[in-house]
């Protein structure tokens, strides 16, 4: 093909223009640590990675949850703890009661039983750093009315669950529960077996306050099974707190995965982009050295030396 | 064979025929060279010819003769290039555009810097994906502690943030659309410029050829003329028989844009122009000054079909006039949006244990707000299923969960964004491939019209000595005569 002056020079300006945009884009990769940052750059890696950044995005909302949940699994179990160790102190106290006591002996047994139902009240009312009442339904009400020490009726039995990873929910409260109109079961009443944590440790507080062995006697099975229907929801809130930890675990672990594919499909791979940029560099440098070779010939060059010559 | 003798005038003539026609071919030559880098210039040529007498002895050679300069043109390859040129236009157009409506869309990944070894990726500053999946989180958040009045703040604040970022990418596609009607409207004014120009050519050579003069000069300004048109609008090019070039679009050869045939042997044009409406469909049209609208997606190439196809089919129309392109899309995932949130709010219980309202304002992504109510107090998001239950947030996690149970929103706009990333990739691939195609047209024919400086200075050099031969010639020609003339017997 016949060649004209005006090709060797566009042929070199292409050549050039290439690799500068070639390198443009490597240059831009490397410095931002990018290869990825728009849709059009890789339509099948962007839409990818759009999808896992949604879903990075999702576990870490996840990851917040699970903080909360573990606070409030927590707090449920270790509540619930420390009922049950008042309970079990209660019950110790009214089955250290004999017929052999003195009334006054009696008596000071209920002085102490009186100290534990006060605890127990204080941990049922217990708030959050929100004022929320922790045991008092998902109408906010503490469940022991204090100035009667009676159940406040008002509160329901409702809890709630926190969704800890897609599909999977945990129960991160637990509700006191009365025996009022309707009941609401909960770790004092459970209206099923009619077990009342509050009415058994009352009733044992009053006979040991009147110096009734007997009658202290007689409440030990209510005590007991107050001390069963506690004992079952220390157990409940502890698998709780386990869930809500291996969830945790799982949603780390999820999260490292889902980051660590985002960054593969987005992030510049550096030792390729490096080689890359050489290989560009070098023909670039070929293109130039080549043009500057042609560009400058042409019989011009040779005419003056023929005719000096 | 007998030798006809031509006598010493003849020989002078024939010396001075020499003489002048390795000059013309010289200025010929001369004219290539200074036009090398003249766009549109085909090489030209001095086509010598014996010249041949006929008398009564039969035929005389009498030197030679320039009979033409001719322009070394290819009409078929001057066609492809007009093609190539077209398509070229529009491929250039169109990566330009569509990667602008890509940026005005603003969806973008960076990277955080937080890891001191590489950081994470993340969505970009502005990004409509990262502010509703942080808005969904939100409402997980606030599921988690739905009597927190900081969570109950974030969302309202985050909801606004989502808003703006839809309003924004909505009316920066507007803005980028509009840009595009004063683009196709410096186009038209350029394609009506060429036109006039064209047809002021089509005079000229038709004046010139029918005087006999050389059109080509003339015609090399006619077909750059053309050319350059055709990477504005598609077009056709007939060359007529006086010289003249009729132009018609080629999507539509009724439209005729440049005529040299008309009754008074001048040439005449159509004016295109562009009306732009943003609630139109579609929004950008092209017509004619005596054809009128010359319809959807016409023209389909150069720069003005580009701007056409970007203007109204890449953007598109919001939902309320013809629901098409990104405009649409993206009225519909703001439209599924508010009607999901809005209902799945309207469900819910607000912390007074009031019924929920509607969360959004609005009907698409030009108009989303936050609801005034939430705005001013956050507390009236309905995040309890149970009027009365402050501490229950399974109706904020519910509305939390329409990120993953509606296929309209997140994952539509998903789709949304990286069918415009292909759109965009592949007017990027069509660009390098229609330049290199363009570039391979144009060598083949610069192969035909372009100029060498090797070949001009070759050819410089042979008309040079051609040149002086001749004048050797004539110098021994008339020596001859100075001797015929001191042969002759001294007067007087």
């Amino acid at each position: 093909m016949r060649i004209a002056t005006s090709t060797l020079s566009q042929f070199v300006l292409n050549g050039s223009q290439n690799s500068q945009q070639q390198l443009a884009q490597l240059e831009q990769d490397v410095s931002t640590g990018n290869d990825v940052t728009q849709a059009s750059d890789n339509p099948l890696a962007y839409d990818e990675a759009s999808q896992t950044q949604a879903t990075v995005a999702q576990l870490n909302g996840y990851s917040n949850a699970i903080s909360s949940a573990t606070t409030a699994t927590t707090a449920n179990n270790s509540a619930m703890t420390e009922i049950y160790k008042l309970v079990s102190q209660a019950s110790e106290n009214a089955t250290s009661v004999s017929s052999t006591m003195s009334t006054s002996q009696i008596k000071a047994v209920g002085t102490q039983a009186s100290s534990l139902l006060s605890q127990l009240t204080s941990i049922v009312n217990q708030q959050d750093s929100n004022g929320n009442y922790l045991f008092g339904g998902t109408n906010n009400q503490p469940p022991i009315d204090t100035s009667t020490g009676t159940y406040n009726t008002s509160a329901n039995g409702a809890t709630t669950s926190t969704e800890v990873s897609p599909g999977n929910s945990v129960q991160t409260s637990i509700a006191a529960g009365h025996p009022g109109t309707p009941p609401a079961d909960g770790f004092l009443y459970d209206s099923s077996t009619g077990v009342d944590v509050l009415a058994a440790l009352k009733q044992t507080v009053t006979d040991l306050n009147n110096g009734d062995a007997s009658a202290v006697q007689n409440d030990l099975p209510a005590l007991t099974n107050a001390l069963n229907l506690i004992s079952s929801y220390v157990g409940s809130t502890s698998a709780n707190m386990s869930a809500v930890s291996t969830a945790s675990t799982a949603n780390q672990s999820q999260i490292t995965s889902e980051d660590n594919h985002l960054n593969t499909l987005t992030q510049t791979n550096l030792p390729n982009a490096t080689v890359q940029l050489q290989q560009i560099q070098n023909q670039y440098e070929a293109t130039l050295e080549a043009g500057s070779r042609i560009l400058g010939l042409s019989i011009l060059n040779y005419l003056g030396s023929t005719t000096t010559g | 064979m007998a030798v006809t003798n031509i006598g010493l005038n003849a020989s002078l003539w024939m010396g001075s025929q020499a003489l002048s026609a390795n000059q013309t071919a010289i200025q010929t030559t001369g004219n290539n060279i200074a036009n090398i880098n003249t766009p549109g210039y085909a090489r030209q040529r001095a086509n010598f010819a014996t010249d041949v007498q006929t008398g009564a002895n039969g035929e005389l050679d009498m030197g030679t003769q320039v009979t033409s300069i001719e322009n070394l043109t290819s009409s078929l390859l001057n066609t492809l290039v007009q093609q190539s040129l077209g398509a070229k236009g529009y491929a250039d157009n169109q990566a330009t555009m569509t990667s602008t409506v890509q940026e005005a869309l603003g969806e973008q990944f960076s990277t955080s810097s937080s890891s001191s070894t590489s950081g994470t990726t993340q969505a970009g500053e502005g990004s409509i994906q990262g502010a509703l999946t942080t808005f969904f989180t939100d409402f997980q958040n606030l599921a988690n502690d739905p009597t927190s009045s900081s969570a109950r703040q974030v969302v309202a604040q985050d909801a606004q943030t989502l808003a703006s970022n839809l309003n924004t990418a909505y009316q920066r596609l507007q803005t980028t659309q509009a840009q595009l009607a004063t683009d196709a409207g410096n186009i038209t004014s350029q394609v009506n410029q060429l036109s006039q120009q064209i047809a002021s050519l089509n005079q000229q050579i038709v004046a010139v050829q029918a005087s006999g003069g050389n059109t080509n000069d003339l015609s090399d300004s006619q077909e750059e003329d053309v050319e350059q048109l055709s990477s504005l609008v598609n077009v056709t090019a007939t060359n007529e028989s006086n010289g003249s070039v009729k132009v018609t679009l080629a999507d539509n050869p009724s439209v005729v844009l440049v005529s040299g045939n008309d009754s008074n042997g001048q040439g005449t044009t159509q004016s295109l122009s562009v009306t732009y409406s943003a609630t139109g469909n579609p929004p950008l049209t092209v017509s004619g000054s005596t054809t009128g609208s010359l319809g959807a997606g016409v023209p389909s190439s150069g720069s003005l079909g580009s701007d056409l196809d970007v203007a109204n089919n890449v953007i598109g129309s919001p939902a309320a006039n013809g629901n098409s392109g990104l405009l649409g899309q993206l009225d519909s995932v703001a439209a599924a949006l508010i009607s999901a949130v809005n209902t799945q709010n309207k469900a819910g219980y607000d912390l007074n244990g009031n019924a929920g309202g509607n969360f959004f304002t609005g009907t698409g992504a030009g108009d989303i707000a936050v609801s005034s109510t939430i705005t001013s107090n956050p507390s009236t998001i309905a995040a309890a299923s149970t009027s009365g239950d402050t501490l229950d947030g399974s109706n904020a996690l519910a509305i939390s969960q329409i990120e993953t149970n509606n296929s309209d929103i997140i994952p539509a706009f998903q789709s949304m964004v990286s069918n415009l990333g292909e759109t965009v990739s592949t007017a990027a691939g069509n660009q390098t491939s229609q330049d290199q195609i363009t570039e391979q047209v144009q060598n083949q024919r610069d192969s035909v019209s372009g100029v060498s400086i090797d070949e001009e200075m070759t050819n410089l050099i042979n008309f040079q000595q051609s040149y002086a031969a001749s004048a050797r010639f004539l110098t021994t020609i008339s020596s001859l005569y100075d001797t015929l003339l001191n042969m002759a017997p001294p007067t007087g």
